[in-house]
């Protein structure tokens, strides 16, 4: 009869399989989740048409700025619609923060936030004052402070009211200079993802040689800890300061509060979130490893992420059309959307760790 | 005036009674065991979600263990009385105090409001100050917190860290400086749990060494440009002084992105080369450094890529590595390092020689570090 010490013995030898070369497209099994499928399908039907959206949003905003210097009138407000848009396909997106999105600090440059103590604020400000020639252009506004060629600085520009004696011409040039910066960055971050692109080759066939990626799990990995981190991010930072709901919280303003796009940019990111479990063939992979494995544990936690973000949409759609929504009656009704979002997450977390055999345990997920 | 220069006055005039005052009175621990068993501590969860800190047997029989209000992360041990302190994790502010021996009553403690701990601290080699990195997130600074041993850990005074975000810390064989992983990141505990990063755009860890009689930094050393992302977080001190630090990337990790570092005092840090596949496989993720009682050897844990990986610490060579999912504790033994995983498994005797013995499968899901009491 085998000795307690014997039956540890045999599991630490199950425990300690050195990691050897993932297993071919031919050698996966039923039970095996598939990953290049996974990498190809989010690839396509959501990186992909995010970036191209985006591209197309911040090129709409480039063009609806290029008009401004010719009307030493121009009314920022008529920005509004067309910065709203770039907004929502950037909250479509902004989860996508790895690979060339990544790079360069592209993702901080169109979106510096949360700005705590103000100092892009602050750097907008000046600028507006002292009128720096490098503002008006923008290859060379790419090339100054992170916090002043983004979104941000742009809804800065539009939401606030010209100082008296401001140059009017600088507001205008340096609002077309962000749009042009933001028209740039979209299009780099889109090119990678392209077909043929760095990223997307990298993207599609991992191993030895990728610099990147070398076992085929690791982009799922990436999709996965995307979906997570950013539901949380949500939940924890972009909602639950507006609401007060954070320790000391009330003091500070969600993302874009000064155009009063916080909703309307949530009500996006829960938009792009839901695309990547559903578009981006997550769920479907993830219920089909389930019911190969025979794990209705798995199967039913991929089911109750799927209804927890359709649910958030349902609840988020109408309150992102309600004017000044946190200076609204109706602010409240955000809470709402805190339980679904935590819910989403953690049986998101559970399933995958199911069917993925990627490491979600206590300190691979949430170490320090 | 400098946050220590008033406590660092009573620290000094008390420096030579030590033994004979303070400790004297706390004593030794009473309680006697078998020489060659070694004992352990480290933070954990039960199944049902209560955290705890324990100290342990290899074999994951509990000696002692108290309830934590919250997850815990780090413990440290103090080198006199053997005395265990285990830490919040961030942005938690409470520690707990507790020996082995259960008929000793544990003491809590708390940073003030507006500091909070980052889950590691040291122990002065006399074992009468607790040295706690701590988060002044007002200010977006770091600092260490001093805390008395001998007067039911009250906090004495703070010095700086000189970074931002420091999180391990150690003393140095001179049994004077604490060498300092400041990792760069800022964080707010009113903002995203205390754990959404604020300065991803311009984060700058830092390695820093501070004199502990004085408070005046020794050395500083900021990454280069090209490692602004690997934020530094975990270290130990081996043979020479020299310093093993683990790090965690912040940006995509590929091919060749360095994750540990070496430093003697006096050089420059030193990257250690690792295989083209290793980074990605860890993730970018360095958990928890312990060298071994040699100090020539170092383990360090990756609980993203489920590795163990062995390092020499004269040289940086990378001497071996094993596979073992959610590991991260890991903490110097008898023959190697004894590894601890959020799944349960305890396991002995790892080495680059050999793979480790599992001694238990526990219920306990074991939490970032673990570290050998005697």
């Amino acid at each position: 009869m085998p000795t307690f010490r014997s039956k540890l013995t045999a599991l630490a030898l199950v425990a300690f399989i050195g990691a050897g070369p993932a297993a071919s497209a031919e050698q996966r099994a039923a039970t095996d989740f598939d990953h290049a499928l996974v990498a190809r399908t989010a690839l396509e039907k959501h990186i992909r048409p995010g970036f191209r959206r985006l591209t197309s949003a911040f090129a709409e905003l480039q063009q609806a700025t290029g008009s401004c210097e010719k009307q030493p009138q121009f009314r920022y407000a008529r920005l509004r619609p067309v910065f709203r848009k770039a907004v929502l396909a950037w909250g479509r997106v902004a989860h996508l923060n790895f690979g060339p999105l990544a790079a360069e600090n592209r993702y901080d440059r169109v979106f510096f936030w949360l700005d705590r103590k103000g100092i892009a604020r602050r750097q907008v400000a000046r600028a507006l004052k002292e009128s720096p020639s490098e503002y008006r252009d923008a290859a060379k506004l790419a090339q100054s402070s992170i916090g002043v060629q983004g979104l941000p600085a742009l809804e800065q520009l539009i939401a606030t009211p010209a100082e008296p004696g401001e140059n009017s011409s600088f507001r205008c040039s340096y609002a077309q200079a962000i749009a042009g910066n933001l028209v740039n960055i979209a299009r780099e971050v889109e090119a990678a993802w392209s077909e043929g692109g760095i990223w997307s080759e990298r993207w599609l066939t991992p191993g030895p040689g990728n610099p990147t990626y070398i076992q085929p799990s690791e982009t799922t990995y990436a999709l996965i800890r995307a979906y997570l981190d950013n539901i949380e991010r949500v939940r924890d930072v972009e909602l639950m300061r507006p609401l007060g709901l954070a320790v000391r919280g009330r003091d500070l303003p969600g993302p874009f509060a000064r155009s009063d796009l916080t909703m309307a940019f949530i009500g996006a990111r829960i938009t792009g979130l839901r695309s990547l479990i559903e578009d981006g063939g997550l769920a479907k992979e993830t219920t089909r490893t389930a019911k190969a494995r025979g794990s209705p544990a798995a199967e039913q936690a991929m089911k109750q992420v799927r209804f927890e973000l359709r649910l958030l949409t349902r609840l988020s759609t109408p309150l992102t059309k309600v004017p000044d929504f946190f200076g609204s009656s109706q602010r409240d009704e955000a809470i709402a959307l805190g339980f679904p979002l935590k819910s989403a997450r953690f049986q998101a977390e559970r399933a995958f760790s199911l069917t993925t055999d990627l490491p979600m345990g206590f300190n691979a997920s949430d170490g320090d | 005036m400098h946050p220590m220069a008033i406590d660092r006055r009573a620290f000094l005039a008390g420096a030579g009674g030590l033994l004979a005052s303070g400790l004297a009175a706390q004593g030794a621990p009473a309680e006697t065991r078998a020489a060659d068993e070694p004992l352990f501590a480290a933070a954990r969860r039960s199944p049902d979600g209560a955290f705890s800190a324990a100290i342990f047997r290899p074999d994951g029989t509990d000696v002692n263990a108290v309830a934590l209000p919250a997850r815990g992360h780090d413990v440290t041990v103090c080198p006199v009385t053997r005395t265990c302190v285990a830490f919040a994790r961030r942005p938690g502010n409470f520690a707990v105090a507790f020996r082995r021996d259960k008929g000793w009553k544990p003491i809590r403690f708390t940073t003030p409001p507006d500091r909070h701990f980052y889950g590691h601290g040291i122990f002065s080699r006399d074992g009468r100050i607790l040295f706690a990195t701590e988060n002044d997130f007002e200010a977006g600074r770091g600092c260490i917190g001093l805390y008395d041993a001998t007067a039911g850990f009250r906090r004495i005074g703070e010095m700086e860290s000189h970074g931002v975000g420091p999180h391990d810390i150690a003393l140095m064989k001179d049994g004077r400086t604490l060498v300092i992983a400041n990792g760069g990141i800022e964080t707010h505990p009113a903002i995203g749990g205390g754990r959404t990063q604020l300065n991803r755009a311009t984060m700058s860890p830092s390695l820093a060494y501070v004199d502990t009689i004085t408070g005046d930094l020794v050395e500083r050393h900021e990454l280069p440009e090209g490692l602004r992302q690997l934020s530094l977080r975990h270290l130990d001190v081996g043979a020479g002084g020299m310093v093993v630090i683990g790090g965690q990337f912040k940006g995509d990790v590929t091919a060749g992105t360095p994750l540990i570092l070496r430093h003697r005092l006096g050089g420059l840090p030193k990257t250690v080369e690792l295989a083209a596949d290793l980074s990605p496989r860890l993730r970018g993720y360095i958990s928890s450094v312990a060298v071994d009682a040699s100090g020539e050897i170092a383990a360090l844990t990756g609980s993203r890529g489920g590795i163990v990986l062995f390092i020499d610490v004269a040289t940086g060579r990378v001497l071996g590595e094993r596979s073992l999912v959610d590991v991260s504790g890991v903490a110097p033994s008898v023959g190697g390092f004894l590894l601890t995983t959020g799944k349960g498994e305890i396991a002995s005797g790892a080495s680059p020689s050999q793979g480790a013995t599992m001694t238990s499968s526990t219920h306990w899901q074991w939490d970032n570090h673990a570290v050998l009491v005697s």
